[in-house]
């Protein structure tokens, strides 16, 4: 009897059905395909930061070592070896400085190089690929010409573009070139005479717990080998991915609350619009235990339907976006169909649909007939503590269960129910005393005004909980926005910015000033190479020696010494003793850099002595300078005072932002007037950095889409059941004597106030909460204000808003006297 | 002395549509009513009648023929022209009152002059005295009972002082004694105010206590002996 009747108002009333149904169906679709397109997306980062990194993890040290004495060879699935280490080639008189890499038949491990006009292969002993600063250099015209090295013939084989570990942040310069493990034999290269970089990359065959990696830390540490295990905190590349993979957070985040509310927006519009069947049926003698059971199979049988054909069309999309940015971006983003995470999808929204459903039944408790029959059930419903307490805990139990679900995360998933249900009752209680106060002057107010203060009043808890949807849909979608425009801005303009053109290496001092005369931009550094020899008087060398555990071992190596009187843009003082000045520091004072600092363990007043040829100086910190490693220039972990180094021998290197033209200028000169410096161009970088660049935004395109649709749904959904309560006022206006165009402006002013107030306070929001998440969570510093895109999108919901409106209107071709009977004919 | 012909209806014809069949609900009606006369149009349901005062009162159009009402055809209407018809020329009594929910009775009753922008002020508090209403002016309506409802639907007819009051089923919504009350009320506010009023019932015992009576029959109007 109830299945009968439950079917018969889902066949006969199916138009009032509509909306609600769409809306689940949009919305799984949405979530669905946001869902796999970010998992794709994280794929892709997750891969990306392996390709630049060289392995799931690296290991690095200047001498060679064993992996047995670090990890659990049992886990490796595959091992790539390197040695790396300036070698200087010769071509005629052409001598260069190279960067070579010597490399095994597994590299690369993740990614591939690009060459160029052909595919990378393992080169045979006495082959090179150089890339195209070397080529420059060379005057290599054609494949198949020859370089030397070490009384060695190299057969030039290919030109290389790129290669993914180039944009891991480093300071050396040289041109790049790979040679083959066999070629250390063919040319007799001692390595010994060589400062080397040795570096392992691995393969994992499992994931590793957060434990095993610690005790890789620490073992790599205890034989002095450094380890990578991601790239992300390494400043460059390394951050915007990981930039990005917050983002895709805040996304997911932003689309599970977006889907929620849409999903409680519909069931309760669904309830509303079903009001008058279930008043009929109880004045029938229908039992209410009855109505709340066929409401909960109608709801049912709306979201299941939408729910399986939600999930169809997700694989449909996500298909064909998948094919779309293969064919025209050649990205394979890994879109994976996992048929256990859509079962997953559908199964979290099906019990999120139903669970809405519980509030909006306990909200029909005790409505008698005559009530329901009159539309007062809004009025009639008291708002008890107890009816408040269901509504909220009913609510929110699928609400956190499904933020948990997308963010993977118990702590996040409650924080942010918690901060959601904030932001809800805080509005709510503001928006209800707005109202009253207005309420009460509503007598100073003309007609249009108050009406709409009375109506607003009227709608009462209804009117509450859509303004509140409204506000959290509005605050998302300018969120996502102001996020979404800091990080493109972050990509397009800081991380371009910041890779100079030009890099200029081995200047002498004597050459210096006539360069900088000629070329006013150039930055230049003096370095002065030293070693430390004590740190408040332990014996650096000693306790190293001695495997003592209180040094770090770093310490042991040489270091690039400078001296200037002034910051840097990408730094500043962290902590500095009393009456430091940097402009002014004295001869025995260095400044340190704030993560060497706290790496190996010296302090503000620590004293060190260096040794800089034999030539010991005793110098004490005095300040601590926390530097941006995003900026891409060169830093030096100690700077010392103009006095202190002057007097030693050193070269400088430096950088300049110098187009195509000024970039050979500098060339021509330098080939004249100082033949022995080299000059980098960073555009082979700069043209990986630009396709990663393009393909991070595309994901940040593709990924915003998504939770913009669904909340301009939301607000549809939410503007359409209001539309629909009008109606019939907008025939009682019409009834005495409004014409119908002042009843549509009318709707139109309401609609529209609505959406301005609750725009103008998510917005303030939205800056407030973007400017939060962008500087303390995504650490980039863009300080977003106003936002076109969001302010476009306002524009385009106000558009939408009236041109619904005036359709609403127009198009029905209802007469008056059919408004008038509206709720009993649909 | 002879009275002015208020409402008139020449060969007015309707029609509805019902899963895309055309239907007819009048036929060439003619009707002619007097200024201050009181006239009731009965007929069982879905005869047509609530459409005749829906026609009269320019809440829908006829398909042919002519409704001129005060000596302006109301089917040659502008929208404005017919929004200002509405307003000023008739007071209309809906069967489920058809009050403005979230207004309180007073603002109800003032609605008509707001929209006609001319506040009399006094005169709603008169209205509101005559309906025996005056102790709940500022009473949200959603808080009355059926009969205080349909007096404040009354007093809102009557507040821009029109020449006729079109009733449909105004006693429809209402227990018999709370519908004699209310009928009552109506008839005396009428005679005292010397308004045409024109009521659509079923009830033959309303339909008596009016000047003529009309039946709604194969879907003409026939003047029936009082």
């Amino acid at each position: 009897m109830i299945l009968k009747i439950s079917f018969k108002i889902l066949q006969k009333e199916w138009r009032k059905l509509l909306l609600p149904f769409l809306s689940v169906l949009l919305t799984t679709i949405v979530v669905t395909t946001s869902f796999l397109l970010i998992n794709s997306a994280k794929d892709f980062l997750i891969l990306k930061n392996k390709e630049i990194l060289g392995g799931d993890i690296s290991f690095e040290a200047n001498r060679s070592f064993e992996l047995g004495k670090i990890i659990d060879k049992s886990i490796l699935k595959n091992v790539g070896e390197q040695v790396a280490f300036q070698a200087l080639f010769t071509k005629q008189d052409i001598n260069t400085g190279v960067s070579l890499k010597v490399v095994d038949e597994n590299f690369p491990l993740y990614g591939q190089i690009v060459l160029r006009n052909k595919e990378y292969e393992y080169l045979k002993a006495g082959e090179i690929y150089i890339d195209e600063n070397l080529e420059k250099s060379f005057q290599i015209k054609k494949l198949g010409e020859d370089i030397y090295f070490n009384n060695a013939t190299f057969t030039v084989k290919g030109i290389i573009k790129s290669d993914p570990e180039d944009l891991i942040p480093s300071f050396n310069f040289s041109g790049k070139a790979v040679v083959a493990q066999e070629s250390l034999n063919y040319a007799k290269i001692n390595l010994d005479l060589f400062r080397k970089e040795y570096k392992k990359n691995i393969i994992l065959n499992r994931n590793l717990s957060k434990n095993e990696i610690e005790d890789i830390k620490n073992k790599a540490k205890s034989v002095d080998v450094r380890v990578q295990i991601d790239i992300t905190g390494q400043g460059g590349f390394g951050f915007a991915l990981e930039v990005i993979e917050r983002f895709l957070v805040i996304t997911i985040l932003i689309i599970s609350v977006l889907s929620l509310v849409n999903i409680y927006a519909s069931v309760n519009y669904l309830s509303i619009r079903l009001r008058r069947s279930f008043a009929i049926l109880i004045s029938l003698g229908m039992p209410i235990i009855n109505i709340y059971k066929i409401l909960f199979i109608i709801n049912f049988a709306i979201i299941f339907i939408s729910i399986l054909l939600g999930l169809t069309g997700s694989i449909f999309i996500t298909n064909h976006i998948s094919q779309f940015i293969d064919l025209n971006y050649k990205i394979e983003m890994f879109f994976r169909i996992n048929y256990l995470e859509f079962f997953y999808i559908a199964g979290a929204i099906l019990t999120t649909s139903i669970f809405a459903t519980i509030p909006v039944i306990n909200r029909m408790r005790n409505i008698s007939p005559k009530e329901l029959l009159q539309r007062q059930t809004e009025k009639s419903v008291k708002n008890t503590f107890k009816n408040i307490l269901v509504d909220v805990f009913v609510g929110i139990l699928p609400i956190t269960l499904l933020a948990i679900f997308f963010l993977n995360s118990f702590l996040y998933g409650l924080i942010a129910i918690i901060g959601i249900v904030l932001v809800y009752a805080g509005l709510m209680i503001f928006y209800y005393y707005f109202i009253n106060i207005l309420y009460k002057k509503r007598n100073v107010f003309n007609f249009p005004l108050k009406m709409i203060t009375s109506q607003k009043k009227f709608d009462g808890f209804f009117g509450l909980i859509t303004f509140a949807s409204l506000f959290v849909a509005l605050v998302s979608i300018y969120n996502l926005s102001i996020v979404r425009t800091s990080v493109e801005e972050y990509l397009k303009n800081d991380l371009k910015r910041n890779l100079p053109s030009t890099y200029i290496l081995d200047i002498q001092k004597s050459q210096k000033d006539k360069l900088l005369e000629n070329f006013k931009e150039i930055t230049l550094f003096p370095n002065i190479r030293a070693r430390i020899i004590s740190i408040d008087d332990v014996d650096v060398q000693k306790e190293l020696d001695n495997k003592s555990e209180n040094l770090d071992r770093e310490l042991g190596r040489e270091f690039n010494l400078t001296y200037r009187n002034y910051l840097l843009s990408s730094e500043k003082i962290y902590k500095s003793t009393k009456n430091f000045k940097f402009s002014n520091m004295g001869e025995n004072e260095v400044s340190l850099e704030k993560d060497f600092a706290k790496r190996v363990n010296i302090k503000l007043g620590s004293n060190l002595v260096f040794s800089i040829q034999g030539i010991k100086i005793n110098v004490k910190v005095t300040s601590i300078r926390e530097v941006d490693t995003r900026s891409g220039y060169p830093f030096f972990y100690f700077i010392l005072s103009t006095k202190t180094l002057e007097k030693f021998p050193q070269t400088f290197f430096g950088f300049a932002n110098y187009n195509e033209v000024k970039q050979n200028n500098l060339k021509k000169y330098l080939s004249q007037n100082v033949p022995n410096a080299n000059i980098i161009n960073t555009k082979s970088i700069t043209n990986i950095a630009e396709n990663l660049i393009n393909i991070l935004l595309l994901i940040i395109l593709i990924i915003t889409i998504p939770p913009l649709f669904l909340s301009s749904m939301l607000i549809v959904t939410i503007l359409g059941s209001v539309a629909t309560e009008r109606k019939r006022d907008g025939a009682r206006l019409m009834a005495l004597g409004k014409t119908q165009n002042y009843v549509r402006n009318y709707y139109i002013i309401e609609s529209t106030s609505t959406v301005v107030l609750a725009s103008s306070f998510a917005y303030i929001l939205s800056v407030i909460l973007s400017n939060f998440l962008i500087i303390k969570y995504l650490k980039i510093e863009n300080i977003v204000y106003f936002d076109f895109v969001s302010f476009y999108i306002f524009v385009f919901i106000l558009l939408s808003i009236i041109l619904t409106s005036i359709t609403l209107w127009k198009s029905s071709g209802r007469s008056l006297k059919e408004y008038l009977n509206y709720e009993e004919n649909n | 002395m002879l009275k002015n012909k208020i409402i008139q209806l020449i060969n007015v014809s309707k029609y509805f549509e019902e899963n895309g069949r055309k239907i007819q609900i009048l036929e060439e009606v003619n009707l002619e009513i007097f200024e201050g006369e009181k006239i009731a149009i009965v007929g069982p349901s879905g005869s047509g009648k609530s459409t005749i005062l829906s026609l009269i009162a320019g809440l829908d159009m006829p398909d042919n023929g002519e409704i001129i009402v005060e000596n302006k055809v109301i089917n040659k209407m502008g929208e404005k022209e017919l929004s200002k018809y509405r307003n000023i020329s008739i007071g209309v009594i809906f069967q489920s009152f058809e009050l403005i929910l979230p207004f309180t009775v007073y603002e109800n009753v003032i609605t008509p002059q707001e929209i006609k922008k001319d506040i009399n002020k006094s005169r709603v508090e008169m209205l509101l005295e005559e309906v025996n209403l005056k102790n709940k002016t500022h009473s949200p309506v959603l808080n009355l009972s059926g009969g205080e409802k349909q007096r404040v639907a009354i007093a809102r007819a009557l507040t821009n002082n029109p020449n006729i009051i079109l009733a449909d089923e105004p006693t429809g919504s209402l227990d018999r004694v709370t519908g004699s009350h209310v009928l009552e009320l109506l008839i005396n506010l009428t005679t005292v105010k010397k308004r045409t009023l024109l009521i659509i019932t079923h009830d033959e015992e309303i339909a008596k206590k009016m000047d003529k009576i009309y039946l709604i029959k194969d879907r003409k109007l026939v003047l029936q002996s009082k």
